[in-house]
């Protein structure tokens, strides 16, 4: 709804001592016509007192029925005696019920500013306006009951959150459950075919391809790592070559591989911590560690 | 390093701590959907509870039942000619409920005070509709206090003070004088009330 509104300033006249502390009243009030029962009238009011005035609370109007038409809802104040700029805004609800348009006035205020014990009042003025009539004088009706706009039909508790919060933890938790139940080995994954040498095996092979004889150097470490990954996922633990031979109790079906499990070690050990590729490839080169891969893969296969 | 073996020595750190994650999420996910689980299945017996009083079937409930669970009863005292109770139900309304719920009940209390009022009137039995009406306009102006924009409200409150005018009991300069002719005391009633001139 478009509030018109209307600026009204009154200037009070330095007629009075007490009233030269305030300095001017101004008050934005809206369209003065228009209204229903029920409405409500916004006020602003800008007062401006000398610097040091005080504004006494008392002298506000209470919220509450103000006359038996009109009710102050809201009131709300703004301001210190440092800046001597007070605003005040308030808030009527007019319930004038009228049966013609009308015109009714909202009593003016009257605040009082204090500095010590001298006293300045501020007056504003009574504000008119016109009420209009909601429905007409005299409505056709045949059962005083059809007068009456009908009941608000009770609701019913809205479940949207409920189920939305169902739907969502729901998925979430069947999620975390299979991510778990795939990450343990739960059902349905217990059957899951665990082969990193398989894996390992890809890897190598393109890490090195078919370069038979010597390879640049970080071609040469990705493949010995992913083998390393591989025997680590194998053992459940991380390996160094002093366990090969508890890995290779453990897992008996790789023990004809022992010897290339020594060598594989030594020629990582050269490559890792000596930072000799080229040595390393000397003990183990590209082409054997890519049948040692493959070789690890068919056992792997074999024992399943 | 290559950006790729560093986010595979990442997600190979995070390894270790991947079951944990996920157990963790399963049981923060379980109690969720326990805590909306137990949420759905209380409100869909409290949504039947009100059907129930809304066919209109009586059903005690409890003290601390939901703020709509207490509308309904309210309502269903109302159509039953029980008003002193459903305004204890209704005053219940106005510690817990949200306001739209509480203003709707004052509404639907008003109007069933004034249909009341009505049927005293047309029994001619003004003096007891009266305190009635006055209860009728004091409901709806409290709802109009919350909600402002609620029309249905306003229109009855119309009706309300219209069967009863106001007398400026004070500050005559306040307001236009408002001086009610019996003559239009009943202008919204078919008729006059017999026995009256």
């Amino acid at each position: 709804m478009p509030v018109l509104r209307l600026l009204l300033v009154a200037f009070i006249l330095c007629g009075a001592t007490a009233k030269a502390q305030i300095l001017s009243i101004e008050r934005q009030a809206p369209r003065p016509f228009g209204y229903f029962l029920g409405d409500l009238l916004n006020f602003d009011i800008t007062i401006t007192a000398e610097k040091g005035w005080d504004l006494q609370r008392a002298s506000l109007p209470r919220p509450g029925p103000i006359t038996y038409w009109l009710d102050l809802r809201r009131l709300s104040v703004e301001g210190s005696p440092a800046s001597g700029k007070w605003r005040l805004h308030l808030t009527y609800q007019n319930f004038y019920d009228t049966l013609d348009t009308r015109q009714l006035t909202v009593p003016g205020l009257t605040l009082t500013f204090h500095s010590g014990a001298a006293l300045a009042q501020a007056q504003v003025p009574p504000w008119g306006f016109n009420v209009s009539p909601l429905r007409e004088v005299q409505p056709a009706f045949n059962d005083p009951q059809d007068l009456l706009r009908p009941d608000t039909p009770p609701p019913h508790i809205d479940q949207r959150n409920d189920r939305l919060g169902v739907i969502i933890s729901g998925v979430l938790a069947l999620l975390s459950l299979t991510g778990l139940a795939f990450e343990r080995g739960w059902w349905p994954f217990h059957h899951r075919p665990s082969r990193p040498f398989s894996q390992a095996a890809r890897l190598v092979h393109r890490h090195i391809g078919h370069d038979d004889n010597s390879i640049p150097g970080d071609r040469f470490r990705n493949a010995l790592l992913a083998m390393h990954r591989a025997i680590d996922m194998k053992a459940g633990r991380r390996l160094f070559s002093e366990d090969i031979a508890s890995f290779l109790v453990q897992h008996p079906a790789y023990k004809k591989e022992a010897e290339s499990f020594a060598r594989f070690f030594a020629s990582s050990h050269r490559a890792f911590f000596a930072s000799d590729e080229r040595g390393a490839q000397t003990i183990l080169p590209p082409d054997s560690l890519l049948a040692f891969s493959r070789q690890l893969a068919t056992i792997e296969r074999a024992a399943e | 390093m290559p950006v790729r073996d560093k986010a595979m020595t990442l997600l190979s750190f995070m390894r270790p701590a991947r079951p944990i994650l996920l157990a963790t999420l399963l049981a923060v996910s379980l109690g969720a959907l326990i805590f909306f689980g137990q949420a759905l299945i209380s409100h869909n017996a409290d949504n039947q509870l009100i059907d129930t009083l809304l066919s209109g079937h009586d059903i005690t409930i409890a003290d601390h039942a939901m703020p709509e669970v207490l509308f309904a009863r309210a309502q269903f005292l109302m159509t039953h000619n029980k008003l002193d109770e459903a305004q204890s139900l209704v005053d219940k309304l106005d510690h817990g409920a949200d306001t739209p719920l509480l203003t709707a009940a004052q509404y639907n209390l008003a109007n069933a005070r004034l249909r009341k009022a009505f049927d005293f009137i047309e029994n001619t039995r003004i003096d007891q509709a009266e305190p009635l009406v006055n209860l009728a306009r004091a409901g709806y102006r409290r709802s109009l206090g919350i909600d402002p924009e609620f029309w249905d409200a306003r229109y009855n409150l119309d009706v309300a003070m219209r069967l009863i005018r106001d007398f400026p009991g004070y500050e005559k300069t306040l307001g236009d004088e408002m001086v009610a002719k019996p003559k239009e005391l009943w202008t919204d009633l078919p008729g006059k009330p017999k026995g009256l001139p």
